[in-house]
């Protein structure tokens, strides 16, 4: 079987390394290819995806860890790999939910997961009104950020006005959610199909966001079933056979606040662990789903 | 409802012909609404009016605000309001290269294409016939659209491009313009000429009969985007563009009273 790891524009080299070393010893070849190398040709029959004279449609596995600002390409990318019948861990329409806050929440509100209140709005005025009935303090979101960019936090309007106003004039959503008190840091699962990893993210010094990208730690956690159990429901929700459900601590329990689609594998804390997690799964499902 | 993003005259004359069907819409502004998920639901307002509670939307919202937009169809379809947009339609709409690609798997015959994450992927592409016409996106936004002539000018073109900016290249169809307006199952045409001087299509448009064969690949178009009512633009028998986002008033030139006939689809629709 042959194995495709396409990287988007943030790939880190180490975690391509990683996985590439993993695949090797399971596939039979495994290959990278940068994303800015693919293409997609339409001939006036079919549409492929091709890198140089290569279909990459001649894969049997594909694991494209894309980044939001690769949306607009990865999306037609994903659709004709599913299309191909090439195994991807995660699907276009996954993949589209997910990158967009508020669509996650409001499509993870059916599944009876608890989520924060929250809202979706163009005009700070209406934002204001919809903020006021979820309370203040109140996260503030870019509908599309990633890795903790994009969100602010707002004590009252006074603050919330300057961050609402600015969204607005660069033509975003406006995106507000409800802001759970935590002791510092959120819950991380890693869903390989029924398989969970969890781990504790700890925000930076003076940050009260939990991104390890920002400078913050990871540690290794039993989570409660509870935990586990809300991040198989979140991925399965969504089709999602590999993806990271992060979750805050509330009094009510997990409170699903964000999907990812290509979370990080937070090499500092684990080195290749979790690398290795999702190449061995990915092999599994695609003998399953070659096999029948 | 009429969904808009300002109320115009063409709204007005919407909001007219639909009330003449007794159906008497409501003008909502999109700044006006809010989407709330709380406590496992989720609602959809505007200046305090569950806007669930309407049988019916027309939503004439332009496709830049389709990470709005989409979710907002979805909160209609989900509470059974009916609307003519179905909820990937904005989404597949503003996604240019997954609108081509969904046309042509489709079936719908569309010029040849290829799309590039990055200009710098240019140097890996499969000797395109020039003249070709570059779409290059920066997001959902067309940022540039123009007519290149051979391969330097492409070079030269692209290096001034950002790496985030996905770039298409598709081929020049040469040839007059059918801009077409379906409407459940009517298609109205207009056709604008393509001027070889200026490498565009010029004029108005003027009413154009549609053959058969066009006219099926132009429901096809619609049919992929997910609307019952939708703008199609195509050239000799290829689409170029489908949308669910149009300006009506364009159509006056067709001999038609557009508005009546939207009025008309949603009237039966909601019998």
């Amino acid at each position: 079987m042959k194995f495709l790891l396409i990287g988007g524009k943030r790939a880190h080299k180490l975690v391509t390394q990683y996985i590439l070393e993993e695949a090797k010893l399971h596939f039979d070849t495994a290959t990278f290819v940068p994303l800015n190398k693919v293409r997609v040709v339409y001939d006036g029959k079919h549409t492929r995806l091709m890198h140089k004279n290569t279909d990459l449609g001649s894969y049997d596995a594909c694991y494209a860890r894309l980044f939001p600002e690769d949306f607009l390409f990865g999306e037609t990318m994903l659709d004709i790999l599913s299309r191909e019948n090439v195994y991807t861990p995660t699907n276009p329409e996954a993949f589209r939910i997910v990158n967009h806050k508020y669509y996650t929440i409001k499509y993870l509100a059916k599944t009876g997961v608890l989520t924060p209140a929250t809202s979706l709005s163009i005009f700070p005025k209406t934002a204001l009104r919809l903020t006021e009935q979820i309370g203040f303090p109140a996260v503030v979101k870019l509908v599309s950020g990633f890795g903790g960019r994009g969100v602010m936090l707002a004590n009252g309007p006074a603050e919330f006005g300057p961050l609402t106003d600015t969204l607005e004039l660069f033509k975003e959503a406006i995106c507000t959610q409800e802001y759970i008190k935590n002791p510092g840091r959120d819950v991380r699962a890693y869903v390989f199909g029924d398989v969970v990893e969890t781990v504790y993210r700890y925000g930076a010094e003076g940050d009260w966001r939990s991104n390890v990208s920002r400078g913050g730690r990871a540690e290794e956690f039993e989570a409660p079933k509870e935990y586990t159990e809300a991040a198989v429901k979140v991925a399965r929700a969504l089709g999602l056979d590999f993806c990271a459900v992060d979750m805050l601590e509330s009094e009510k329990g997990p409170m699903v606040v964000e999907v990812n689609f290509t979370p990080g594998i937070l090499w500092k804390f684990f080195g290749d662990k979790l690398a290795k997690m999702l190449v061995q799964f990915i092999y599994k499902r695609t003998l399953e789903t070659k096999t029948g | 409802m009429i969904v808009t993003k300002q109320e115009t005259e063409n709204v007005a004359r919407l909001g007219s012909a639909l009330g003449k069907k007794k159906l008497f819409p409501s003008i909502v502004e999109l700044s006006e609404i809010g989407m709330l998920a709380r406590g496992g639901r989720t609602s959809v307002t505007a200046k305090g009016v569950d806007l669930s509670d309407f049988d019916a939307c027309f939503m004439d919202a332009p496709i830049e605000l389709a990470p709005f937009v989409e979710v907002l169809l979805d909160e209609f379809a989900e509470k059974g309001v009916f609307c003519q947009a179905a909820p990937e339609s904005y989404y597949v709409s503003s996604n240019k290269p997954f609108l081509l690609s969904s046309l042509s798997e489709c079936g719908v015959r569309t010029p040849l294409f290829e799309v590039l994450p990055d200009a710098s992927a240019l140097s890996h592409s499969s000797g395109f016939k020039f003249p070709l016409v570059l779409h290059r996106y920066r997001g959902y936004q067309e940022a540039k659209r123009i007519v290149v002539e051979d391969e330097s000018a492409l070079k030269a073109l692209c290096k001034s491009f950002s790496e985030s900016d996905v770039v298409v290249l598709q081929e020049l169809i040469e040839s007059d313009l059918d801009r077409s307006l379906v409407v459940g199952d009517e298609v109205f045409n207009i056709r604008k000429k393509w001027s070889p001087k200026k490498r565009e299509n010029v004029g108005r448009g003027v009413y154009h009969k549609l053959s058969n064969d066009a006219e099926e690949t132009v429901f096809k178009a619609c049919k992929t985007i997910g609307c019952s009512i939708a703008l199609v633009d195509s050239s000799d028998g290829m689409v170029l563009e489908a949308s669910p986002y149009f300006d009506v008033g364009e159509f006056s030139t067709s001999g038609k009273d557009v508005f009546s006939l939207i009025a008309g689809f949603y009237a039966e629709a909601l019998k």
